[in-house]
């Protein structure tokens, strides 16, 4: 079942690898996301902040959708991370996720700042709307020390 | 400002940079805007302290510059620099053809021996008739008073003692002068020629004429200066002459020994056949456009009146030559035609006409036409074959620095002896020279194509043949320019030799050949231009790696099939070792040795031999990073096998391999693989070529200075179908495969990208660079590779901030801070803190208004480890202006808790 899903730009690094596992006693990390499958650097980097004690799995979005609808996934306590607002949507409709956590977000020239990490574009912005209108509850909450705050009061 | 652009062109000129005063170098040189600099420019020139150069772009010459030079102009403004150099009067020496080349050393000589202090010294030119020792005692007279060595008011007196041959008396009168009464016809005083020479030169031409009795009053004049007048025994006269002897005639022979003593220096002026074709052209040149001036008309010659005046032996010299010249013109005057005269062959003076048919079997005059103005052509600037030696340093200095590749500079090389062939064969000199050399060329051609299968055109062996007449011609020149250039030739034939043994093998035996037929000293760049002639005939440098010997027991048995071999191939394939029919292998071997030592650098050596164990040949020969392949029971058919397959590029076990099937002997044959690859690190990654790329430069931005190892990329795919059949392996030594996915092959290790990057000294890693890194050098490349693979990182997190900038703050700090602790950080927690910090670095500029909880506890309970960030990061955050909040160290404790 999937503890926790994560929207971080940077995927898996330090502080979702160490806070994040323990404060959702996760046992397996998932990372959604079909840029890192084609670069073996990133896997790399990824890879290396593996906190030990879970497994690590990398899929592209198609099978991360698939493996999770399958129900493979089922017996593991997931911490799914994805790399964009947009992919989190995806997850959150195709297998039916009501609860999304906001991470980190790179800061562009089109981008809005809503948080001390957290930088959404226009378009995101109308994402982030559609899924707390369809009953998702999108918290922003980069580590889990921070209280979390409810996306809505800073759309 | 006017005074320091003034300066600054004088400064330029007299450097010679005469470019270099151009408006936007002087406006850049001086800080001064190119407005003001073009305004001031302008106004100079008007006031005639400057002269324009309207070349592209204008410069601009002093012209306090010219004054000092004596450099004389008329206008303020000329087209080009040459205009104005060349619009000068020549002056004594300048006019003087061949004083930069034949007539250098005579040229030095006169100006030495009559500006030798105090008074100069007496000097004697020695020359056949008609070399011009005239003129060029005139122009010592001239240099000597251009130069102030001699006053404005000496003159220059001639005399020419034979005229006095049968008066002797008359000479001696002439010269010393006489009182009035002295002799018959005396009938008043006369001062004589060396008071009219006093402080200026006096010429004796056919000093051999000079008689005994005239010598005895001479030899005390040059003595002591003074002298009695004829009539006159009482008064001493004086007069400060500089004198200038010439005789055609050899002076130790002719002339007294008391009168030799005198003069301390003998010139000797070379004859026409010495001065070489291109002065011979210049000369032509000089003679012609006189007689174009004279009859204000154009004038132009058949090729072969050309070939006649250039070739012919003329006894008289230049005499001779300006008169067969006259001679012409006035023969063919009444074919003057609009303003052109032609001449014909028929024009030619009767003594040259017969040395042309002489010489020749027909004689046809319908070839082309050349005109006197194309004469200049022919001989401005240095001369070709010195030319052509100078574009070949010149290419090759090039090649050494800025290390272009071998075969480019080959065909440029090529190039420059091609195109000086071709003018020789367009210029086409006929002569018996030409046509003796000819022959010889052709014999040797002949010997060396059933040698080396090389073919020769007639046309190329005449501009061989052309070559060697210049050579001969141009003796003098091009001896004094090799001397100049011997080291920097040595070293060019040396790299030719190293790396092209088979052109070299073959213009060594041209050479060696040539000189024993011409007796001519071959120069190494002589070799040279002969390497890069064959080299281009030979068009193939594949073979160039390649070296194939025959190797048999009896007089020419070796010799004989590789001649057969080679000339059924119609290439330079095969070289030969003859053996004596009892020879030890010992002895075999150092033969063999010797060869290898002289054929250089080659990849493979392919050894045909007729019997004996194959393994006791190859076990001693000094080949180093070659493989040797090697057959016996070697015939004709086989080399041609072989050589066949040499030519085709085949590779060397194929080769064997088929020469062995399709003659189903009994033979055998052995590969010896000797050839060390060049060792390269392989990286090929599972998500593709992209990535192995990117990892490959990450590598080589991460090898300390100094370490060249090559890295490579395979697509993951070709490595798991082909394994080792991937080209890569045949040329390369793969130390180990670097990627993400074990391809798992055999003897080839594999490193992991994490790995690579985690381990400290890599571990497995290390092994397979201890040969080409030293411990310290490992250490560094371990840090680069961190630090390389955090920047990629960083790079996709960061959007403002410079991710190399802030990368070697951080890791700085992160450094000093691993002080402070006294804790060595792993790789990976040296890799998480540095992307870690980095993004949290950005993070805090870009939103630097956010609040963050103040974790009191950890910053009581932490309270060391909360000062060393502080500390360590002090510069860090002083930089970007921003506070690493504390509940941000926690996170940074935690890394290092975890490390």
């Amino acid at each position: 079942m999937i503890k926790l899903l994560r929207v971080d730009h940077r995927l898996l690094h330090g502080q979702v690898a160490f806070s994040w596992k323990n404060a959702v006693e996760a046992d397996c990390i998932l990372i959604a996301c079909d840029a890192v499958m084609k670069d073996d650097l990133r896997k790399t980097s990824i890879k290396l902040a593996k906190p030990s004690g879970v497994k690590l799995v990398i899929k592209n979005m198609d099978d991360a959708v698939n493996a999770i609808n399958s129900g493979v996934t089922d017996k593991y306590k997931l911490l799914t991370v994805v790399e964009s607002i947009k992919d989190a949507e995806r997850l959150c409709k195709e297998c039916n996720i009501n609860k999304l956590n906001l991470g980190g977000t790179k800061a562009t020239a089109e981008t809005r700042n809503i948080s001390k990490a957290v930088n959404i574009t226009p378009a995101e912005e109308t994402i982030l709307k559609g899924l707390c209108e369809s009953g998702v509850d999108v918290t922003i909450q980069m580590v889990p020390e921070d209280s979390p705050v409810n996306v809505k009061k800073v759309l | 400002m006017i005074e320091k652009i003034l300066a600054y062109i004088l400064a330029r000129c007299i450097n010679s940079e005469f470019d270099q005063t151009t408006v936007a170098l002087i406006s850049e040189n001086l800080k001064i805007s190119r407005s003001q600099v073009s305004v001031v420019l302008n106004k100079l020139v008007k006031e005639n302290k400057l002269i324009r150069i309207e070349s592209k772009p204008f410069c601009f010459i002093s012209v306090e510059y010219l004054k000092e030079k004596s450099i004389p102009f008329k206008d303020s403004v000329y087209a080009s620099l040459d205009d104005l150099l060349t619009n000068q009067e020549k002056k004594d020496f300048e006019k003087l053809v061949g004083m930069n080349h034949s007539l250098a050393q005579t040229v030095k000589q006169c100006k030495a021996t009559i500006s030798y202090p105090p008074n100069g010294l007496p000097m004697l030119l020695y020359g056949p008739t008609g070399t011009g020792k005239s003129l060029i005692a005139k122009l010592t007279y001239e240099w000597a008073r251009n130069q102030g060595v001699i006053s404005k008011d000496g003159q220059f007196v001639q005399v020419n003692c034979s005229e006095y041959a049968n008066n002797p008396e008359l000479l001696t009168a002439n010269l010393f002068g006489h009182v009035k009464g002295a002799f018959t016809g005396a009938e008043k005083d006369n001062e004589g020629l060396i008071a009219l020479a006093d402080n200026g030169v006096l010429f004796l031409d056919e000093v051999h004429e000079l008689k005994a009795e005239c010598q005895e009053k001479l030899f005390l004049f040059m003595d002591q200066g003074i002298y009695h007048r004829v009539g006159d025994n009482e008064k001493w006269y004086k007069s400060n002459v500089r004198i200038v002897f010439a005789t055609t005639e050899n002076p130790d022979k002719v002339l007294l020994k008391t009168l030799m003593r005198r003069i301390p220096m003998t010139i000797t002026i070379p004859n026409l056949e010495q001065r070489g074709t291109q002065e011979r052209i210049e000369l032509l040149y000089n003679i012609f456009s006189q007689e174009e001036k004279r009859l204000d008309c154009q004038i132009k010659m058949s090729s072969k009146v050309y070939n006649a005046l250039l070739q012919s032996k003329m006894p008289g010299n230049i005499g001779q030559l300006k008169s067969s010249v006259q001679s012409c013109c006035i023969n063919s005057l009444f074919d003057k035609v609009n303003d052109e005269l032609v001449i014909h062959l028929d024009s030619l003076p009767k003594d040259l006409l017969q040395q042309v048919y002489a010489n020749q079997k027909t004689v046809l005059d319908d070839d082309e036409y050349i005109y006197v103005d194309d004469l200049q052509g022919y001989y401005n600037g240095t001369k070709e074959i010195l030319q052509l030696n100078d574009s070949l340093l010149a290419c090759y200095r090039k090649y050494k620095e800025e290390h272009t590749s071998l075969s480019d500079f080959m065909a440029k090389e090529k190039n420059y002896v091609q195109k000086y062939f071709d003018n020789l064969i367009f210029r086409k000199k006929e002569s018996s020279q030409v046509d003796y050399y000819n022959r010889g060329v052709q014999h040797i051609f002949n010997l060396i194509e059933s040698r080396y299968g090389l073919k020769i055109t007639n046309n190329e062996t005449l501009a061989i043949a052309s070559y060697l007449d210049e050579i001969h011609h141009e003796y003098h020149d091009l001896r004094s320019w090799f001397l100049k250039h011997e080291e920097e030739c040595d070293d060019l034939y040396q790299l030719l030799q190293e790396e092209f043994f088979r052109a070299t093998n073959v213009s060594l035996e041209i050479c060696t050949y040539l000189k024993s037929y011409l007796e001519m000293d071959m120069y190494s760049i002589i070799i040279c231009t002969f390497i890069f002639y064959v080299y281009n005939v030979q068009k193939d440098s594949r073979l160039s790696q390649k070296a194939a010997v025959v190797l048999s027991h009896g007089f020419s048995t070796a010799s004989s099939i590789a001649d057969a071999a080679n000339r059924f191939l119609g290439q330079y394939i095969f070289d030969a070792l003859d053996m004596p029919l009892y020879i030890d292998t010992a002895t075999m071997i150092e033969k063999l040795n010797r060869y290898l030592d002289r054929i250089g650098k080659v990849k493979e050596l392919y050894l045909l031999v007729d019997m004996g164990s194959l393994e006791d040949i190859y076990k001693g020969l000094h080949i180093e990073n070659a493989n040797i392949g090697i057959i016996n029971n070697v015939s004709t058919p086989i080399a041609l096998e072989i050589g066949n397959g040499i030519r085709n590029n085949v590779e060397m076990e194929s080769i064997l391999q088929k020469t062995i099937d399709a003659f189903r002997v009994n033979f055998a044959y052995h590969i010896e693989k000797h050839q060390q690859k060049q060792p390269v690190i392989l990286c090929s990654c599972a998500s593709g070529l992209g990535t192995a790329k990117k990892l490959k430069s990450m590598l080589e931005q991460s090898f300390p200075d100094g370490i060249n190892l090559d890295v490579k990329t395979l697509n993951y795919s070709e490595l798991i179908e082909l394994g080792k059949k991937n080209n890569v392996f045949e040329e390369y030594d793969v130390l180990c495969v670097l990627g993400t996915l074990d391809p798992n092959m055999e003897d080839i290790p594999f490193v992991g990208i994490e790995d690579l990057i985690i381990e400290d000294t890599f571990g497995d890693f290390n092994q397979y660079f201890k040969d080409y890194m030293d411990e310290e050098q490992l250490a560094l490349f371990d840090k680069n590779i961190l630090h390389n693979f955090s920047l990629s990182n960083i790079m996709n997190a960061l959007t403002i901030l410079n991710p190399a900038k802030l990368l070697e703050q951080v890791a700085n700090a992160i450094d000093v801070l691993q002080k402070y602790v006294g804790v060595r950080f792993s790789n990976r927690t040296c890799f998480g803190l540095y992307v870690h910090i980095c993004c949290l670095i950005e993070r805090l500029v870009v939103s630097r208004n956010a609040e963050y909880d103040l974790s009191l506890d950890f910053l009581n309970e932490h309270k060391d480890f909360v000062d060393y960030v502080k500390k360590a990061f002090k510069q860090v955050e002083d930089f970007y202006g921003v506070d690493i909040p504390t509940e941000e160290m926690v996170h940074i404790y935690n890394y290092v808790k975890n490390n």
